[in-house]
């Protein structure tokens, strides 16, 4: 009898345990940050006019896999995932644009005109008429954090640097696996760092010499 | 095996599973650093350390005498003095938690362009209560992890 009760409350004890694990990863969001993320390079001097794009291409969003507010996953207690989405509840790429758009403003730019287009030529048939100097069209290609013990970052993003007329000026690149650091218990920490990634990646686009010539 | 002794081993599994978790837990580390592409830190010679202004430890006042410690004539304070220029910016976050005493749980070190405030490099150590170490520790830790100093 005593034996029968000893393994109920083992059983108990598991099952409590593993609802805890998976409690902290069940339905994370994480907050995008914007503020004071610098440039590279020095601010221009006059505020030169800007458009940008920001264009989804993650193909799990696009094959319907996944909503667009999908930014990850939180591993529970026995490794089974979880998907994070964005604590504004906006596609992913709408915080992407908001974090894109402030950096170029903190750096010193003007962004006059933003939009979220497909392919690089609606972005340069949108751009046309509206008299900015510069078309910073940014793809998503990849973006996922993948929390367990680690937190580990799919990216691939692509910016190209097209002038008033549509002629492309630079392309730059950021794309890898990357590991950053452990994972916190709580999803605070863990989209503080995912917050940071991005900033870090996206800022690192204009680490390209051409990229920085076009937006002199 | 009696039957008696087979009903433990739920028992001490659950309880080994709950030590291993507690072990885990308690002493967990982590010391990473990211330094972006192109970025030469050998070439910094001067550097500034803005004081977080929720921090009263002066943990600024640490990281300037590690900076010094490795050759960088370092200053620290409030905000960086618009009329000097230095090499770099450091900023800082730290984290404490209590466990018997106050601890420094993690540090987070970014080193800024002065100018701009792009992150050229960031450094992030995290020690739980059984793994602790004293915040000067914490910060030769994570500077040396940032330039890369063995």
């Amino acid at each position: 009898m005593k034996s029968k009760r000893q393994l109920q409350v083992s059983v108990a004890v598991l099952a409590l345990l593993g609802l805890l694990l998976n409690g902290c990863a069940i339905g994370n969001q994480y907050t995008f940050r914007d503020e004071n993320i610098g440039l590279p390079m020095a601010p221009a001097e006059k505020g030169m006019a800007l458009s940008t794009g920001v264009s989804e291409q993650r193909p799990y969003i696009l094959d319907g896999d996944k909503d667009p507010d999908f930014i990850g996953l939180q591993r529970g207690g026995f490794g089974n995932p979880f998907d994070v989405t964005t604590a504004s509840g906006n596609a992913f790429v709408e915080d992407v644009q908001r974090v894109f758009n402030n950096m170029l403003q903190y750096g010193g730019y003007d962004v006059a005109f933003t939009t979220r287009l497909e392919s690089l030529e609606d972005f340069i048939a949108a751009n046309r008429d509206q008299g900015t100097t510069r078309g910073l069209f940014l793809e998503v290609r990849d973006w996922k954090t993948d929390v367990g013990m680690r937190v580990t970052l799919h990216y691939d993003l692509v910016l190209t640097v097209v002038d008033e007329n549509g002629q492309v000026l630079a392309t730059s690149s950021q794309q890898g696996l990357e590991a950053a650091g452990g994972a916190s218990l709580g999803e605070e920490g863990n989209g503080e760092t995912a917050s940071r990634m991005l900033s870090t990646k996206l800022s690192y686009l204009f680490l390209d010499p051409e990229v920085q010539a076009a937006l002199k | 095996m009696n039957r008696n002794s087979a009903h433990r081993i739920p028992l001490i599994a659950t309880c080994l599973v709950l030590a291993c978790l507690l072990l885990m837990s308690g002493c967990a580390t982590d010391l990473t650093s990211t330094v972006a592409p192109g970025t030469d830190l050998e070439a910094v010679k001067t550097a500034f350390v803005e004081r977080l202004p929720a921090d009263d430890r002066g943990v600024e006042k640490l990281i300037a005498e590690e900076l010094a410690r490795m050759g960088i004539q370092a200053a620290s304070g409030d905000a960086m003095p618009a009329d000097q220029d230095y090499d770099i910016l450091v900023t800082y976050r730290d984290k404490w938690m209590w466990d018997i005493t106050m601890y420094m749980i993690e540090l987070r070190v970014q080193i800024l362009k002065p100018d701009t405030r792009f992150v050229m490099a960031s450094g992030y150590t995290f020690r739980t209560s059984l793994a602790r170490k004293s915040p000067e520790e914490m910060v030769t830790e994570v500077m040396g992890e940032i330039f890369n100093e063995k």
